[in-house]
């Protein structure tokens, strides 16, 4: 029984040194499997680094790029001690501009502290007033400032008719928003080392550039008002205001007809300057002076006669037509040889001033002779020019002494012509006879029927009644 | 029934041993003992040792992996606040309008009817540029109210064509479409030239911050290139007139 019992226990053990064996295996290979899997999983690990790190250069690239991106960051937009400098700026701007401003209200952010960026907005609503062109300068003033400053919201309300009477400019009430960003980066000291960084910016100079220039700031070059009208001034001109009587269309078109013909002008001058040969230089530039005799001329009645009185009408003469035509003149007076007054222009000022005066018309022929007076002193020395400012001269003379006598009143009250007595004339309610010197300094030469001859400033002059 | 007796004094006995069958199963038993011992060992000395070698080799590789992930990680956060950085700049350059400009091209326009296309003058200006909210297509808008000084109520036909014309001034750039013309007559007054003028509204609708950036893009690409070929240049606003 004791051996039986031994055998028992033997089998039994055996089993049990087999199970737990097979267990220990089973074990193993669970363990292995496990750690296989982990192998499997640090390989894929490793791949997936090595695959990341192999963008490494590109992202340095992009981190350089962008690191120097910065500086334009910091150019463009003002830090939190510059915000002052804004009020300090406007009141500049302001100044430089002409606008009056009346108030400056800063504008809580709304958007504040409800997403995090590395940029504030700060924002202004300043109300001034002024004209239309002092607001676009002002508006320009401050879109062009070298901070990124925006105009996202304004109004303007045109000055009326009354107060511009009344002040005799425009005085339009704005107001406006302006909006700037403050940058306060929040990276900067968390920056990693890039080894090499400076020699890896230099390979990178081109795409630096080209990524600052994409966040170059939009300009305008404002260039003032040229001589165009403020569209927030109502433009029409009262009906008394006119003496001519021209209506705003046949101002416009006068205006026009004098800017063709400064265009002609210039055509000609330009064929001048490219003549083939001396003797068609001669020819076209007497045409081309003759030309801005006339332009001269016109312009001369024009004032003389207030011919032009619409604002736009004025400021069109003055922009296309005056400042043109002395720049012209200027510039052909730059290439003349001859100082002065050419030979050319002196007939044409004569032959316009005779035609004045054949008319009647002394203060123009005055006029006409004033454009030239001021260059006629410099062609001392020269005959045939000196002959032609010698009968300007006497030309203007007979014509301020034709406007002077012209202008003394002589109210005819008859005339009495009795053979063997002196002729008398009544004049002013007073009898005049032969050899009398009237207050005016005119000496009565001859009375005949309706008609007395006067000696006026060694002049013998006639005046019908 | 025969029962053997074996009488034999105990060590003279023939000696019995343990049957062959048991025999054969403890030789078994132990053989398979021994074999599962045997593959144990393999798999817990050799096959394990082996993984762990590997996995130790590739521990090292990936210890010396890590600075350089950890570097590249860095620069990923960088990149990713950078680039937000300037896309934000980026927005905020593009929703500008330059209003210097735009109210330069509306003078323009009003001048360049000459008084005799068209005889405009304004009585007010409002701009006001939005931030589009979710759903919304507005933008913004400029509205003026105007005055036509002529009989001829089709100039403010004439004044809004001029304000789309592209040759003249490139003012609609930022907005759509003028919409159509509307106008009351005001009284008449015979103190003033021109005693008639008509009232009319403008009423401009801004384009999205993208759409007026694209634009203004293809605006500066053409003036690059007519600058390149002068002979094929817009006429200015007084050589159209």
């Amino acid at each position: 029984m004791e051996r039986r019992q031994k055998q028992i226990a033997g089998g039994v053990g055996s089993l049990l040194l087999c199970a737990s064996a097979g267990w220990a295996i089973y074990d193993q290979v669970g363990a292995n499997e496990q750690a296989e899997q982990s192998v499997v999983d640090l390989k894929a690990e490793i791949a997936a680094g090595r695959r990341l790190v192999e963008t490494t250069p590109e992202k340095e690239r992009q981190v350089i790029v962008l690191r120097e991106l910065d500086p334009v960051f910091a150019e463009i937009l003002p830090d939190s001690s510059e915000v002052n400098e804004l009020i300090k700026t406007f009141y500049r701007y302001s100044g430089e501009a002409g606008v009056e401003p009346s108030s400056f209200q800063s504008k809580p952010d709304a958007a504040r502290g409800k997403t995090e960026s590395d940029f504030s907005k700060v924002a202004y609503t300043l109300s001034l007033a002024g004209d239309t062109f002092q607001f676009l300068d002002f508006l320009d003033r401050i879109e062009t400032h070298r901070r990124f400053m925006a105009v996202p919201r304004f109004t303007l309300q045109a000055a009326s008719r009354r107060e511009m009477e009344e002040l005799g400019y425009a005085r339009h009430r704005i107001q406006m928003d302006v909006e700037t960003y403050v940058y306060s980066p929040s990276d900067l000291a968390q920056r990693i080392r890039v080894e090499g960084y400076d020699r890896k910016r230099e390979l990178l100079t081109s795409e630096i550039n080209r990524r600052r220039q994409a966040l170059t700031l939009s300009t305008f070059h404002y260039r003032g008002s040229r001589g165009r009208r403020d569209p927030w001034i109502d433009p029409r001109v009262p009906a008394d205001d006119n003496p001519s009587g021209l209506s705003v269309p046949e101002q416009n078109a006068k205006v026009e007809a004098l800017v063709n013909l400064l265009g002609q002008a210039g055509g000609q001058w330009d064929k001048v300057q490219n003549a083939p040969d001396v003797l068609t230089r001669m020819l076209l530039r007497r045409d081309m002076l003759a030309s801005l005799g006339l332009i001269g001329a016109s312009l001369v009645e024009v004032d003389a006669m207030g011919l032009v009185t619409f604002t736009p009408a004025v400021k069109r003469l003055e922009l296309e037509v005056r400042q043109p035509l002395v720049a012209l003149r200027l510039e052909i007076d730059a290439t003349s040889y001859v100082e002065g007054p050419s030979t050319e222009e002196l007939e044409q000022v004569a032959k316009s001033m005779h035609t004045h005066l054949t008319a009647g018309r002394y203060g123009l022929a005055l006029a006409t002779f004033a454009e030239v007076v001021d260059g006629l002193p410099l062609v001392k020395g020269d005959g045939p020019r000196e002959l032609l400012v010698a009968r300007l001269e006497m030309l203007a003379e007979e014509a301020e002494v034709l406007r002077d006598f012209e202008a003394i009143q002589m109210g005819f009250g008859g005339s009495a012509l009795i053979g063997g007595r002196p002729a008398v004339v009544i004049l002013n309610g007073r009898s005049w006879t032969l050899g009398d010197v009237m207050p005016q300094g005119v000496e009565v030469l001859e009375i005949r029927p309706r008609e007395v001859d006067f000696a006026f400033r060694g002049f013998v002059l006639t005046r019908h009644f | 029934m025969m029962i053997t007796i074996n009488l034999l004094p105990p060590e003279m006995r023939k000696r019995s041993g343990p049957p062959i069958k048991m025999l054969a199963l403890v030789a078994g038993i132990t053989s398979v003992a021994c074999a599962l011992l045997t593959a144990w060992g393999w798999l817990a000395l050799g096959e394990a040792a082996e993984i762990e070698s590997r996995r130790l080799q590739l521990s090292l590789e990936m210890d010396g992996l890590r600075p350089q992930i950890k570097y590249n990680e860095a620069l990923d956060a960088e990149i990713k606040v950078a680039v937000a950085r300037e896309a934000t700049l980026a927005d905020i350059n593009k929703s500008r309008i330059l209003w210097s400009e735009k109210i330069d091209q509306l003078v323009d326009i009003v001048n360049s009817g000459n008084e005799v296309e068209h005889f405009t003058w304004l009585d007010d200006l409002t701009v006001r540029q939005d931030v589009a909210r979710r759903g919304s297509d507005t933008h913004g808008s400029l509205r003026a109210a105007g005055h036509s000084g002529s009989e001829r109520w089709d100039q403010v036909a004439n004044f809004l064509e001029d304000i789309e014309d592209r040759e003249l001034t490139d003012f609609m750039r930022e907005f759509h479409s003028t919409g159509r013309p509307e106008g009351n007559i005001n009284e008449p007054d015979d103190e003033l030239i021109p005693a008639v003028n008509w009232s009319f509204p403008l009423s401009l609708e801004l384009l999205g911050p993208q759409e007026r950036w694209d634009a203004r893009q293809a605006s500066e690409e053409a003036a690059a290139n007519a600058a390149k070929q002068p002979s094929t240049s817009t006429p200015s606003p007084q050589e159209k007139h």
